[in-house]
Order: structure tokens, then sequence, then C-alpha cells
């Protein structure tokens, strides 16, 4: 599967709760980043999750967010990331 | 947000960080889910650590927050070999009926040898 976005692609996770196993953390969803890398392409563990390994490989991408967007309340330095692996099907492009 | 997912929320409590000995059930655990999980047996592997995961997610809050780590392994295990036919809830329960029956035995016979 050919990945969608190149690194440095402006990316928005989606939000929601969808019920059983999902592999991205409730604190990112919603939030705006930067595609840093592509990780590869590696079946669904969301699909994995319920005994299906015949879906396709899904392109899996290293994100990075800036922690004082992740976190209002950030008491680290300014500049300061942090790395996230979401799935292609989390992600959407925006404009930056 | 589900039992599980609470990275970022905030915690009164401290976390317990010191390490200790593994008990020989935990590592039964362990060596049991790497042979249901091994991918290079005929016909693939009997569960994933995907699966693994799911089942741990799936349990109650208060299991969730009160069970210790190899106790929501086996917890799950048990609920996706049994989903999926490899073992059923009265096979187990029989299974573990012999071992205690067997365990008052050596009990009983270790008792009247002294």
């Amino acid at each position: 599967m050919t990945p969608r976005f190149a690194p440095g692609t402006h990316v928005r996770v989606a939000e929601g709760e969808p019920s059983g196993h999902v592999r991205t953390p409730y604190y990112i969803r919603g939030r705006h980043g930067i595609v840093e890398r592509v990780c590869g392409a590696f079946r669904n563990p969301e699909e994995l999750a319920y005994g299906r390994r015949d879906g396709p490989p899904v392109p899996l991408y290293r994100v990075r967010f800036v922690q004082s967007d992740v976190w209002p309340d950030y008491g680290g330095r300014p500049g300061d990331t942090l790395d996230v692996e979401l799935y292609e099907h989390w992600l959407e492009e925006v404009t930056p | 947000m589900r039992n599980h997912d609470v990275g970022g929320t905030h915690q009164d409590e401290a976390i317990p960080r010191e390490q200790h000995a593994f008990m020989p059930w935990e590592l039964r655990t362990d060596a049991l889910l790497w042979i249901l999980s091994d991918g290079s047996r005929a016909g693939g592997p009997q569960m994933t650590v995907d699966e693994l995961r799911r089942g741990i997610e799936d349990m109650p809050a208060e299991d969730y927050r009160n069970l210790g780590y190899f106790s929501k392994w086996l917890r799950s295990m048990i609920a996706i070999t049994t989903e999926r036919g490899l073992i059923s809830s009265s096979e187990l329960e029989r299974r573990a009926a012999a071992i205690a029956e067997e365990e008052a035995r050596e009990h009983a016979r270790e008792h009247h040898s002294e």
C-alpha cells in the first residue's frame, strides 16, 4: 500500500471514541501534527485484535506534535515535541 | 475514553516502582502466551498479542484497576481461547477442580506421613 502522506505533511488526528480495540491514544485525538517519517506498512492491529489476519497492510507514520499543543498546561520548554506512531486511517491532511 | 487509555490523566496514587520476583505461575503464563502466539506453527498462531490487548481492555473497569499484570494476561488468554473454541469454560473448570483435588490429596498424604 502506497503511503498517502509524505514526511512534512501537516495532518490532523481523527476524533471520536470508536468501540473496540484502537491504537490511537485518547490524548492525541483531534490534535494537529507533522509527519516525521513513514515507518512502513503493517497489518492493522485494530483488525488483528479480532482475529482477522487477512487484511491489507496499512501505512504507519511517526507524527510529531508540539507538546504545548497537546497539553494546555504544559510546563516544559516551548519547543518540546512528542512523537506518536499512528496508522493512516486515523489521519487526514490539513493546510498548515 | 476507555479503562486502559489513561495517558495524560491525573493520578493521585504514587506508582510503585520496585520490581518483585516473578511467581512460577507468572512465568508459566508468559510461556503459554509465547506458545499460543507462535506464528511458525502449522496453521499460524492460536492468538496474537493484539487479541491479548483487546481481551485486557474489554475487562470490567474494576478488574482492570485491581488485577495484576499477569492476572490480566491470564484472564485475557482464557477469554480469547474460549472465544476461539480452543477450550471451553466447563473444560477449564473441570481441570481446575481436578488440580485442586490432586493438591488436597497431596496435602493429606504429606500430613499423614508426618
